[in-house]
């Protein structure tokens, strides 16, 4: 059981580094691509992490670095913002760095072909995750929203306990 | 070595100067490869520089997953007692990448034996300094590396330098809890008084034995009755009783080589050294604990003005 100080003192520090992370721009879409265009591959990476019994946290984990890529206009997040494709794969690539970072099994770039039916090759898998991690300077683990909402609900503890929290994140 | 090579991170250039005498931190010892000392031409400031080591992965499997995992937690921690990655730069080649970090004189275990007072050992109050730093550097990795918790693929036993891993791993435990860097924090509260290793296994085996002779065997304990029941193991351990009293005195001024130790410190040591992980102390209480709250005033170590 974590006590209320050690919480609040989390909370501090997820906001100091929060501060100092790469922003998200609040309006990246382009006529190419739009909201709707995110809110697919949203719904496609859930379809993808259920299937496998993967935590549905990596996908606001993956949503996270894609904005931040897409807000940042470093390397071929400009062409991502303006073609489907390279949209598609780049938010591809974030759903694997997030699973590479955050989950216990691995998905391999071998799979990810697979998963897109080879409309992608491994070196484009490949060569777009350097993209990333160069534009945001490796800043890949921020902290998402939902561990703010985590520690806010761990805060309430006379209310809930961590379980509970757990199954309202989900 | 390439003394003149320059790593840009945009504006700033890095300039390497020499290979520093040792990893910075001897848990990443060969893991990461070398680390270099370097200055910011932008700040003009001395900085250590990590190398990422890469191997084939590379091609096939994008950016290493490990690295990838420790650069992610290491920028995500901000703590005044742990190593802050400033930022990372790369070289003319994707496969070289650099971790940009603070510069330290030394490490811990550089500072036992250099300093002014190195042929004797720690006061207490340095003793105490010390732990705390490093337990409250521990409650914070903890309560923020939570998310990255994983019973990692079968690399967990090489996670800690045998001489600070927990018994649980050395028996093939595959998960990775805070409870395991606590015990290797037991085990740096020992060497910090005595300022020599504790546990100097030669290698799994004997690294077992020394631990069940210092801290006694695990009888009637039910967590490793479990586990050797699940593991089906033959194996029968002489029955020792624990020599932690006798090894580290207590309220004793005669002790030679040895930090004074209050009854309040042995305790946190026995609980910080517990065999049973389920009750082993946690950082955080470890913090709370009476050694911290009674007894001498904590002090800046010698080595550090």
């Amino acid at each position: 059981m974590q006590h209320k100080e050690e919480i609040l003192n989390q909370l501090h520090a997820m906001c100091a580094k929060d501060e100092q992370a790469t922003r998200c721009h609040h309006n990246y879409f382009t006529q190419e691509v739009n909201e709707d265009c995110r809110r697919k591959m949203v719904e496609w990476s859930f379809t993808v992490v259920d299937s496998f019994n993967l935590s549905r946290e990596s996908v606001w984990r993956a949503m996270d670095i894609l904005d931040r890529f897409l807000s940042s206009g470093k390397g071929s997040s400009v062409k991502a913002r303006e073609n489907k494709q390279s949209f598609q794969l780049a938010s591809t690539v974030c759903l694997y760095m997030a699973v590479k970072v955050h989950e216990d099994v691995e998905m391999t770039i071998g799979f990810l072909v697979k998963l897109c039916r080879s409309y992608y090759t491994a070196s484009e898998f490949i060569s777009m995750e350097h993209d990333i991690l160069f534009a945001l300077r490796w800043s890949i683990c921020q902290t998402t929203p939902l561990d703010f909402a985590r520690q806010c609900l761990l805060l309430q503890l006379d209310c809930f306990d961590p379980e509970t929290i757990d199954c309202i994140l989900e | 070595m390439p003394k003149a090579d320059r790593w840009s991170s945009d504006e700033e250039e890095i300039v390497l100067l020499s290979l520093l005498p040792k990893p910075i931190s001897h848990l990443d010892e060969g893991t990461y490869g070398v680390v270099w000392k370097a200055r910011d031409n932008a700040t003009q400031e001395i900085v250590a520089i990590k190398q990422i080591k890469f191997d084939s992965d590379m091609t096939k499997e994008g950016f290493p997953i490990s690295a990838l995992r420790e650069i992610g937690v290491l920028l995500s921690l901000s703590h005044e007692s742990i190593v802050s990655v400033r930022e990372m730069v790369v070289g003319s080649t994707p496969d070289k990448v650099f971790m940009v970090m603070d510069c330290f004189e030394m490490d811990l275990q550089a500072a036992m034996k250099k300093g002014p007072g190195a042929s004797t050992p720690f006061a207490q109050s340095e003793v105490k300094y010390m732990m705390r730093q490093i337990l409250s550097a521990m409650a914070h990795v903890t309560s923020i590396a939570r998310k990255y918790e994983h019973p990692a693929r079968n690399m967990t036993q090489m996670v800690v330098t045998l001489w600070y891993r927990a018994p649980e791993l050395l028996f093939s435990e595959s998960c990775y809890g805070p409870e395991i860097d606590t015990w290797s924090i037991g085990c740096i509260f020992g060497e910090l008084l005595i300022k020599e290793a504790i546990l100097k296994g030669t290698g799994e085996l004997d690294q077992i034995q020394k631990i069940f002779k210092l801290l006694g065997t695990p009888t009637d304990d039910e967590y490793w009755e479990q586990l050797w029941s699940k593991q089906g193991s033959t194996f029968k351990w002489k029955n020792n009783d624990s020599d932690l009293a006798r090894t580290f005195a207590v309220n004793s001024f005669s002790a030679t080589g040895q930090s004074y130790l209050s009854p309040d410190g042995f305790d946190l040591l026995s609980r910080l050294l517990s065999l049973n992980p389920k009750k082993r102390i946690t950082a955080e209480d470890a913090l709370r604990h009476s050694y911290f709250s009674c007894g001498v005033t904590e002090q800046v170590p010698m080595f550090y003005v």
